[in-house]
């Protein structure tokens, strides 16, 4: 029996009508109580994928392929430079429809360059607009690397 | 009460020692018992199903946990094994067998049902042959070439085959009785149900004689994805599972990386594993009864749970930052510490919830229409026990059996709660059970929150810990540290081992196969529904057909689960 | 069809200018042209569970608690698919298209319907875009209740202006 309560007991009918017809005007009210129940630390919020800059306007990404590697959804794909080491890429495409926002290579940048902060993007009308390039990556919120130190959500992992 | 406890304990502990000692001097060296809890032994695939028999009616092994194939690196050679579960000692037991290309293993199915798609599973991924299980695909799709779990398996381009399934004749009737039987293929893929699944019902005159459930249709191959990956990629797929209890999958497996590494998590992390837990218990135990006022037509009550979750999930995002598979849990304890004012706010949004479940549990549990509806579709504890069905859906047809109490992991030995149990095994039984629990999980939350121990959220041990990442900008011992973890993965020693949580469906368990890598050689997971999924058969006999989608949802039926 | 999206829009600025001395009738026409939106949403996994979050209260979009009462894909005209697309479901869904009306439309809730997702297998499909053509992508693991909103108000976009992915490709092939 659980917790040995009498619950397998069947109850009036008529009684129990009553009872449900008492208990229904209290039911409606509690819907519009819980309405206050929303968070109000909206800090936290992960968001899509970006590239920040450093101060000269440049990318701050040294092209280590970490995050290309460990993205679980393979949705990175980095072209580096093949006569200078530690440079910045030449292409950096982001496919935004396999990505997870797990905040996985964030995580793994060494030197801050992708971070989860843009604006979560909404609907998209067709295939071609859901590859970010470099430029579109740069450009869509415009972080500086500056900003470190500031108030950053914390990431998983 | 307290001397009670201590004398029952002491008698498991003695009853647990007699068994091992009566194993020993059955199999002697050849058994492994480094953790008596999980023991395991390899043996000649000839006595398969005699030894299987043996342990069953002789040492107590009366519960079918799981059975499993891996490929060998030897040619053609198939490790076959099987996991059973002697429910007075709670001890596991894992027997493992070589088996040879071409050779047709004896099917289980006779000492228990839930053995049918575990087996059918196995020839599916592996292609080793069962004697009377149908040679047919249950997850991956129909026509393709190949077993995907084989080291050498290539996906090629494929025609897909529709196949129709047949039932057998029915033995317990005539055949000219069975012949006058109708089939109905129903398919639940908009939602009705928690996930897309087909139920092929073989009627007799409006009732429901025979039926079985479909399954396939979210098939993702978890398990093959996980060999080619490292943990914390893992991780981002076992979240994605069962979305209504992520968390239980992300602690079974960082749990069970923990204890194989050797290291041990701080204690407030222990404690805020338990409360996120426990909120997800509950999160999943309001949406069965969601589904279930649904299919009764009680569309404001679904309402109710519906904003109850949507309450659950903002709390849950204030904590991470993310609304659904919010991956608090990660190797090494929880990634943040509780944010500022959380626990509050935790504990206004749970008494909320507490208030609403016992007024909707008032209004429906007892009214005669409920009841009528409910008092049905019986499982009783033997079909229950055949099956290998855990969790809820057990304890409702009164097997008291529940990890947190047999074998309690962090602090559930310290904590006060209850086991509801049920008598009938009935709809209304799962139903009470489920919303019993919510309470008892509120009341556990309640404790853990007015007694969180002080001190790191966080392991800082070198094998699985990220610096900070402000470290890593500025120190380069912290940027090598940083480079090794994430270029080489969490490395895992040679070894296998399996880590059971009692999930809000029942024992979630997970088995790997390391191999001195960060990719782990096999994966397995032991999900609850895919047993209660294989119970439906049993269930839906002698119901209505219309009435299919209710029971599936009163099982909690999770198809994510089933499918992996 | 330009003359129409012009008046069209004529009549919506018109509404916005003043908005108080909206007609009755107007009103009716624009709630008309709201209702020619019949949703069948196809849910699996993950994006199921946020679209019944969508369902709840927080958001009350009246499109929505029509679905309750059309289960038949015969009289929907957007195909809401949210969740894995394996290739044994594969079949069943291309037949829901073909028995949806003319006119039909199609948005891909989630990573895992619109691409694929994390799952690169022998099982799933890469994305709806290989069964039939898709108007609306909405990436997002899952997204959020918020962004479902927003892809229903710019499935109403293409609606006014009279686009959809299938229309596009049959005047490709004319062409």
């Amino acid at each position: 029996m659980i917790l040995e309560k009498k619950l397998y007991k069947r109850s009036n009918r008529i009684l129990n009508l009553l009872k449900v017809l008492n208990k229904l005007i209290p039911t409606y009210w509690s819907l519009f109580i819980s309405r206050g129940v929303k968070s109000k630390n909206k800090e936290a919020v992960l968001g899509a994928p970006v590239l920040t800059t450093k101060e000269d306007g440049k990318l701050a990404c040294t092209s280590c392929f970490l995050c290309q590697d460990i993205c679980p959804s393979h949705c990175i794909s980095i072209e580096g430079n093949p006569h200078e080491e530690e440079a910045e890429p030449l292409e950096f495409d982001v496919n935004i429809l396999r990505c997870t926002f797990c905040g996985l290579c964030e995580v793994a940048c060494p030197v801050d360059a992708i971070r989860m902060d843009g604006k979560m993007p909404g609907a998209l009308h067709s295939e071609m607009n859901l590859i970010w390039d470099k430029e579109y990556l740069m450009t869509y919120s415009g972080v500086h690397q500056s900003k470190i130190g500031e108030d950053r959500p914390l990431l998983p992992y | 009460m307290f001397d009670f406890q201590a004398q029952e304990n002491e008698d498991l502990i003695q009853n647990r020692i007699a068994l091992l000692e009566r194993m020993v001097s059955k199999f002697g060296d050849k058994l492994n018992f480094e953790n008596p809890l999980n023991m395991s032994f390899d043996e000649n695939l000839d006595s398969y199903y005699p030894l299987i028999k043996e342990l069953k009616t002789f040492f107590g092994f009366n519960f079918f946990l799981n059975l499993w194939g891996t490929d060998t690196e030897a040619e053609g050679q198939t490790c076959l094994q099987v996991q059973l579960l002697n429910m007075d000692t709670h001890q596991r037991l894992v027997i493992k067998f070589m088996v040879p290309e071409g050779q047709v293993v004896p099917s289980l199915t006779n000492l228990w049902k839930g053995c049918f798609w575990c087996e059918q599973e196995t020839w599916d991924m592996l292609g080793v042959e069962f004697s009377e299980i149908p040679k047919e695909r249950i997850f991956s799709p129909d026509g393709m070439e190949g077993f995907p779990l084989r080291k050498d398996f290539r996906p090629k381009p494929f025609q897909l085959k529709s196949s129709k399934y047949e039932f057998t004749p029915d033995p317990r009737v005539d055949r000219e009785i069975w012949k006058q039987r109708t089939v109905l293929e129903k398919d639940f893929f908009l939602g009705e149900v928690n996930g897309p699944v087909k139920a092929i019902l073989e009627c007799d005159e409006d009732k429901v004689a025979r039926g079985r459930l479909e399954v396939g249709f979210l098939h993702r191959g978890i398990e093959k994805i996980a060999e080619g990956l490292e943990a914390r990629q893992i991780l981002v797929h076992l979240g994605r599972i069962n979305m209504n209890c992520s968390s239980f999958y992300e602690q079974v497996f960082c749990d069970g990386v923990e204890a194989h590494l050797d290291i041990d998590i701080p204690e407030r992390a222990k404690a805020l594993r338990m409360v996120i837990n426990e909120i997800e218990r509950i999160f999943e135990h309001l949406d069965t009864l969601g589904r279930v006022c649904d299919n009764l037509g009680c569309k404001p009550f679904l309402f109710e749970c519906l904003e109850m979750r949507e309450g659950l999930t903002q709390i849950l995002k204030e904590y991470s930052g993310r609304r659904m598979p919010h991956q608090i849990i990660i190797l090494g304890g929880v990634f943040k510490d509780t944010p500022k004012g959380w626990i509050t706010d935790c504990l206004r949004v749970l008494e909320i919830v507490q208030k609403k479940t016992i007024e909707i549990s008032r209004m429906i549990s007892k009214s005669t229409l409920w009841m009528d509806r409910l008092c049905d579709y019986e499982l009783d504890s033997n079909q229950a026990l055949s099956w290998g069905v855990t969790g809820p859906n057990l304890r409702a047809s009164g097997v008291n059996y529940d990890l947190r109490k047999v074998n309690p992991h962090y602090f559930y030995d310290d904590i006060d709660f209850e086991i509801p149990l049920g008598i009938n095994g009935q709809c209304y039984d799962r139903y009470l059970v489920r919303v019993e629990e919510i309470f008892q999980s509120i009341s556990i939350i309640n404790q853990l929150l007015d007694n969180l121990p002080l001190g790191s959220h966080l392991s800082k041990d070198a094998r699985i810990y990220i610096p900070f990442k402000e470290d890593v900008y500025k120190e380069s011992e912290a940027l090598i540290a940083h480079h090794k973890l994430i270029k080489e993965g969490v490395q895992l020693p040679i070894g296998e081992f399996y880590n059971s949580i009692e999930s809000p469906n029942g024992e979630l368990g997970v088995h790997l196969l390391c191999n001195n890598s960060s990719r782990p050689l096999r994966f397995k997971l032991r999900t609850p529904s895919y047993y209660s999924g294989q119970c439906f058969s049993d269930v839906i006999e002698g119901g209505e057909p219309d009435e299919v989608p209710l029971v599936i949802s009163s099982l909690n039926i999770s198809i994510g689960e089933v499918d992996r | 069809m330009n003359n129409d999206n012009n008046m069209n829009q004529d009549i919506l600025s018109d509404v916005a200018m003043v908005v108080d001395s909206k007609s009755f009738l107007e009103r009716w026409s624009i709630s008309l042209k709201r209702d020619q939106l019949w949703p069948f949403p196809v849910s699996f996994s993950c994006c199921s569970t946020e679209l019944r979050g969508f369902k709840g209260k927080h958001f009350e979009p009246s499109i929505l608690d029509l679905h309750e009462y059309f289960r038949e894909p015969d009289k929907a005209d957007l195909l809401v698919l949210g969740g894995t697309i394996t290739h044994k479901m594969a079949p069943r869904l291309k037949e829901i298209y073909r028995q949806m009306p003319e006119g039909k439309m199609v948005m891909a809730i989630g990573a895992c319907a619109s691409s694929g997702g994390p799952y690169w297998t022998y099982s799933v499909v890469q994305g709806v875009s290989q069964l039939f053509p898709v108007d609306i992508y909405l990436p997002g693991c899952p997204p959020s209740p918020e962004a479902i909103v927003e892809a229903f108000s710019s499935i109403e976009e293409r609606l006014e202006k009279r686009v959809s992915a299938i229309s596009q490709i049959n005047w490709s092939l004319n062409v």
